[in-house]
């Protein structure tokens, strides 16, 4: 063990100083750790391999936006391929990818080498730690969220004849877009905080993480689309699909609307009687082969939930996602 | 006003296990050892000090705060601690670290960045400063976590087994530490080991337990007195020597191998060995001084205690 050196120490050894500076307490204790949250969310302090998946997907998520932009100002006309509306669907997969790599980083690590030990002897209440840290994903998540649209905006003012005109119309569709991001953000950082909180492992962690956000919608979505009367409940145990409920919801899109055809707004097609004639069924028939190939355009339409179902199973993940992590940082032994 | 003062402080684990059995003492400033064996009870104690764990019963106060798990916040500005265990993040180096731990104990960002430096100067890890933890060695590491204890500039220190695993230079150099932090920093120290020979070389003041119950809180000199042993080796009739030295007064008994062992209390035997071996004309092998090992010492204590 190296002792500082003699000549070293009579220069600069001044002898222990006492602080007599200002305290922040727990305001600057979640300070703090929020913002050591959102640096290590874009692996910023963790050494350059850290930063390659948050960067790549954060690119893979503006890259449609930019696409569109570039078509919106080649075309010049209303060629759209990704819309305000669509893009929390389109762009679904690399949340969960998003959140499954990034989320470890903000929790696993600090339960892994015990860090928590040195932060819940400091001055804060654990809850402290665990809502700066869910502040910095959630923050994460609006930012990524909410990128790629601000550079679709960007397009659109661009292309617009009458830049103020357009910032003008475009404001209530700012307002949806902002309102959903957040809810977004919300939903998928409580739910992603604390599947990391309560598996310890980081790659068990990541994969669990997975399962929920992706696999799970995976699953789900062909069950709600072959029997959306009964099965259509089974939408809300799927995170994301309760966030694109959500964001359908905002954008006033959960049900389709005409002129889209849909097998959901027609009326029950009844059987004919058995006595009728050969016309009738024949009509019955054509007319049942054309429901058939009339597919609603997803889960969300399909199940025709009203917006507050989602708002409420929003509202349940996240009253769940505190209990869990309430209890789960209560006994984290320090 | 004393550093810490318990009442009847009790911890009984949901399991059944009682960690802490009506615990009644007080504490002035200075470094104390709490010194136990394994299990006897002291992170428990340490834990619930920082208002981590909440006592079954009985109360605390430690800086003349109440501890609860309400003003746990206000009670642990004033508190740095250092776990048993390693608990720190392997990629990260010391400065980020220590500096980070500054801004959670509520230090503006320009006062953490310096006292982390300063703090890192003083457990000599100043030039290793801007490595990553995880290259550090065990007594580096130790220092890393003294470190990060004292940069916001705690009232009080409590340490958990801060020498394990280290080797003899780095148990000395952490003791160093531990003795500069009470004596010239002016910063209380609690420390919690089992190894008595290393802590009394630093402490004021010893506080023993065992199984969760108090067994003595005293000074370090009376400690010393009371659990000092003469060990007396002889040539001849062993037996009857120490016969004879326990019709002298002497609390003499017989150890391992024929020894004779005496603890030694207010007055020096040596006078009265030396007259009694002349006189039965046994010859003395060996007579050293030498300190009960911690068990014994509890054995003694224990069996005090009831008697």
């Amino acid at each position: 063990m190296t002792q500082p050196e003699p000549a070293t120490g009579a220069i600069y050894d001044i002898g222990y100083q006492h602080y007599t500076g200002r305290r922040l307490g727990r305001a600057g204790a979640v300070r703090a750790l929020y913002v050591q949250g959102l640096k290590s969310a874009f692996g910023i302090g963790r050494g350059g391999r850290a930063k390659i998946p948050p960067i790549a997907l954060l690119v893979m998520m503006v890259i449609p936006a930019v696409g569109q932009v570039l078509v919106t100002g080649i075309a010049q006309g209303n060629f759209t391929l990704f819309s305000h509306e669509g893009y929390f669907g389109t762009t679904l997969w690399l949340f969960g990818l998003f959140c499954a790599f990034q989320t470890p980083e903000l929790v696993t690590g600090d339960q892994q080498h015990r860090v928590l030990a040195l932060y819940f002897s400091r001055a804060l209440h654990k809850s402290d730690y665990v809502l700066a840290r869910v502040g910095a994903l959630a923050t994460t998540l609006f930012a990524v969220g909410m990128l790629p649209h601000l550079i679709l905006f960007a397009g659109e003012y661009f292309a617009a004849p009458h830049v103020l005109d357009a910032i003008q119309k475009s404001l209530p569709i700012f307002g949806r877009t902002v309102g959903s991001a957040v809810a977004v953000a919300l939903l998928l950082s409580m739910v992603s905080i604390t599947i990391a909180a309560v598996i310890r492992r980081r790659p068990f962690a990541t994969a669990a993480i997975l399962a929920f956000l992706l696999i799970a919608s995976a699953f789900v979505a062909p069950l709600v689309m072959s029997r959306p009367d009964k099965m259509r409940g089974l939408l809300l145990l799927s995170p994301t699909f309760v966030g694109r409920g959500v964001t359908a919801w905002a954008f006033d899109t959960t049900k389709v609307r005409p002129p889209v055809d849909s097998f959901y707004l027609l009326p029950p097609l009844q059987p004919p009687a058995a006595n009728a004639d050969s016309a009738t069924i024949a009509a019955y028939r054509a007319e049942r082969r054309r429901r058939f190939r009339i597919r609603p355009p997803g889960p969300i339409e399909a199940a025709r939930f009203p917006g507050i179902v989602y708002l409420g199973a929003l509202a349940g993940y996240i009253v769940i996602a505190a209990g869990v992590l309430t209890l789960r940082y209560r006994r984290i032994e320090t | 006003m004393p550093l810490l003062s318990t009442t009847d402080l009790t911890k009984r684990y949901p399991g059944g296990v009682t960690a802490l059995d009506g615990l009644t003492l007080e504490l002035e400033p200075g470094i104390i050892g709490l010194v136990g064996a394994n299990g006897a009870g002291k992170s428990t104690f340490l834990k619930i000090m920082l208002g981590l764990l909440e006592p079954t019963s009985g109360s605390l106060n430690v800086l003349d705060i109440a501890v609860s798990r309400h003003n746990g916040p206000a009670l642990r500005q004033h508190l740095g601690y250092i776990p048993e265990f390693d608990c720190l993040p392997p990629d990260q180096s010391a400065t980020d670290l220590v500096t980070h731990l500054a801004r959670v104990s509520g230090l503006p960002a320009t006062a953490a960045r310096e006292r982390a430096a300063e703090m890192l100067r003083h457990v000599g890890l100043y030039d290793e400063r801007y490595r990553q933890i995880g290259g550090y060695s065990t007594g580096m590491k130790q220092r890393v976590k003294l470190a990060q204890a004292l940069v916001h500039d705690p009232k009080l220190l409590l340490l958990d087994e801060p020498t394990n695993g280290l080797d003899p230079a780095g148990r000395t150099d952490m003791l160093d530490l531990i003795r500069r932090t009470g004596h010239e920093f002016g910063i209380s120290v609690i420390v919690a080991s089992h190894l008595l020979s290393e802590i009394e070389q630093v402490c004021t003041h010893l506080v023993a337990i065992d199984g969760g119950k108090l067994l003595k809180s005293a000074s370090l000199e009376s400690f010393t007195r009371e659990t000092e042993l003469l060990v007396i080796e002889v040539i001849g009739d062993s037996d009857a020597f120490r016969a004879r030295l326990v019709t002298l007064g002497l609390p003499a008994r017989t150890g391992a191998g024929g020894s004779i062992l005496i603890t030694i209390g207010e007055s020096s035997p040596y006078d009265l060995v030396r007259d009694a071996a002349a006189e039965m004309g046994v010859g003395l092998l060996r007579v050293a001084r030498r300190r009960d090992r911690l068990e014994d010492l509890f054995q003694v204590e224990a069996a005090g205690g009831h008697a």
